[in-house]
């Protein structure tokens, strides 16, 4: 019923809408004509409620306030993409700068394992200055400044490994003068004829200076040695680490397979007056026992003799020891005496190297012990190296 | 002034597309805020949409303000990205509609005492044109007390002159929804004509 009434309405509106009249609309609906006449009649009103044509003033404002918005719209768009550009190049040059950085960052990482005559060396050798430049307790510089000499031996040493010919400059201990075949700092230098040597003897255990050439037998071909001054700062020598700062050489040692961990406490000179001793300068070390073999032990990895040795205390492998010595002209390092610092080394001495007993990494161990790298040697220490290849 | 409804008023059956008018066209052009599409979809919809407006309020100035601000918003709404994006002119009404609900929510909340300004001076008006005016103001009040729904079909259907499709259209409703839907409203309308005849 409804629909039929909303259709008989839907219909008579239609109607009227096209010009009927609205009796004769209602006549087709007699049945419903009582209900559509005043619901025709109140659409017929509410058709004039609909107004005049809208005037031009009206359209006219509404068109300029629309599009005055527009412009500053616009504008804003405008600004907004002026904006964008200044945030991009803010963005392109912080951007630049991270990558610069990055790629700095990344330069240094991959000069670190360049040698001398390397193009990157020049890298390498900057940012350690620039590292130094940021220290500024001494102690940390002196620690640094150690690490750095004994990354010289060890690029000398791979320089040797690699047979490559290049200048080098180094410094560390005498440990062993034989025939022209010197051990500095566990570096083997061939002295000839055309090496300029100082006036006065060079005994074993002194501080030098090596200008020379690495060969590709494996020899560093000595140009001149010069002989530090007794107290000279010397870079530690083996161990990357020294514990005491004011220790000025270092003993090391040998040769990359014989592998010294020995941290020189303080050298002692003895001022040559002890003969006896072969004028040798004594050696204090701290390190941890890893073989006992007869009167051959290894300590941290170096090989010492003890049958001079005046042992204290019940030291067995894997004791900590505190030991003194001098390098004997084979370049042995003789023990004069040891002794028993705990009982374990675990915590204390480091090894990396070698032999026995346990593998630390490093330590730092107030008194004199050693952090190390591996192989090399125990004392002396290069200071720079360089340049050209030949 | 182009006054011409985009979809024709008179016709029967489904929804009738815009002619001549690439709506497509003109919504990238008011998103690129082009002063000459403005303008001419301006001059397109202006005259409905303040029709609308004036028909449910019942007053020019407001409708004015209203139907301008209908575009103004049309504009944000393209530049943020929304607003339509086809159908032009059902998303102009519908804001229509929106705002003129919101402006009667306000004035319920703040009722003013005051009639429409050609309603105010009767003293010295001609009984005809004092007959209209009553008319009219018996009308508004009537409508005024119709739902929005039953207001909006009228306006549209009556004021707009939009057919039963186009309407349902707008409305976003079937064709019976809004035959049952101006009966309704009608059938109210009388009775509140009566009832405010009789006051």
């Amino acid at each position: 019923m409804n629909n039929k009434l909303y259709d008989a309405l839907e219909n008579s509106l239609s109607a009227l809408e096209e010009g009927q009249d609205l009796d004769a609309v209602l006549a087709r609906y007699p049945d419903l004509a009582k209900q559509l006449r005043p619901m025709l009649e109140t659409s017929l009103h509410a058709r004039t409620m609909g107004g005049a044509a809208v005037s031009s003033d009206i359209q006219r404002r509404g068109r300029s306030r629309l599009l005055q918005r527009a412009a500053e719209m616009r504008e804003a768009k405008r600004s907004k993409r002026r904006v964008i550009p200044m945030f991009s190049r803010m963005a392109l040059t912080l951007g630049l700068v991270g990558v610069l950085v990055l790629s700095s960052t990344g330069l240094v990482n991959a000069s670190s394992g360049s040698l001398p005559g390397d193009q990157l060396y020049p890298v390498k050798r900057t940012w350690e200055g620039v590292r130094l430049f940021f220290v500024f307790s001494p102690g940390g510089r002196d620690l640094l400044e150690s690490q750095f000499e004994q990354e010289r031996l060890d690029e000398i040493d791979e320089l040797l490994a690699k047979g490559r010919s290049i200048s080098v400059v180094f410094s560390g201990l005498v440990t062993r003068q034989q025939d022209g075949q010197w051990l500095i700092s566990g570096i083997p230098v061939q002295v000839s004829a055309a090496t300029r040597l100082p006036a006065q003897v060079i005994p074993s255990g002194a501080p030098v200076m090596v200008t020379g050439l690495t060969r590709e037998d494996g020899i560093v071909e000595a140009q001149e040695i010069q002989l530090l001054q007794a107290g000279a700062s010397l870079p530690p020598l083996e161990p990357s680490e020294r514990n005491n700062s004011e220790g000025e050489h270092g003993d090391s040692n040998p040769a990359p397979t014989s592998q010294v961990i020995l941290t020189p406490r303080a050298p002692v000179p003895e001022t040559g007056s002890n003969q006896n001793e072969q004028e040798h300068h004594s050696y204090e070390f701290s390190g941890v026992v890893q073989s006992v073999q007869d009167g051959i032990w290894v300590i941290n990895g170096q090989t010492v003799s003890v049958n001079q040795a005046d042992i204290k205390g019940n030291i067995a492998v894997g004791s900590y020891v505190k030991f003194e010595g001098y390098y004997d002209v084979n370049g042995i390092f003789v023990v004069t005496r040891i002794e028993l610092k705990s009982g374990s080394g675990t915590s204390k001495g480091d090894n990396t190297s070698g032999s026995g007993a346990g593998e630390n990494e490093n330590n730092n161990d107030n008194s004199n012990t050693n952090s190390n790298s591996n192989e090399s040697s125990g004392s002396g220490s290069g200071s720079s190296s360089s340049e050209d290849d030949h | 002034m182009d006054t011409q409804p985009l979809l024709h008023t008179h016709s029967r059956g489904a929804v009738i597309p815009m002619q001549n008018f690439d709506e497509l066209k003109a919504l990238d052009g008011l998103r690129n805020l082009d002063s000459q599409i403005i303008g001419a979809v301006y001059d397109k919809y202006f005259s409905e949409i303040y029709r609308y407006v004036r028909y449910r309020l019942g007053d020019e100035h407001i409708a004015e303000d209203i139907a301008s601000d209908v575009f103004v918003r049309l504009l944000e709404a393209l530049q943020n990205g929304r607003g339509p994006q086809s159908n032009l002119k059902a998303w102009l009404l519908s804001t229509a509609a929106h705002i003129v609900t919101d402006h009667l929510r306000r004035a319920y909340r703040r009722p003013v005492e005051s009639l429409p300004e050609n309603l105010l001076d009767t003293a010295s008006v001609p009984s005809d044109e004092f007959d209209r005016r009553e008319q009219t103001r018996e009308f508004q009040q009537a409508y005024a007390q119709l739902t929005s729904e039953q207001q909006n079909v009228l306006a549209l259907r009556f004021g707009q002159g939009y057919s039963l499709e186009e309407t349902a259209s707008v409305l976003k409703k079937n064709v019976n929804a809004v035959k049952a839907l101006q009966f309704r409203a009608l059938a109210a309308l009388q009775r509140n004509i009566g009832e405010v005849a009789n006051e």
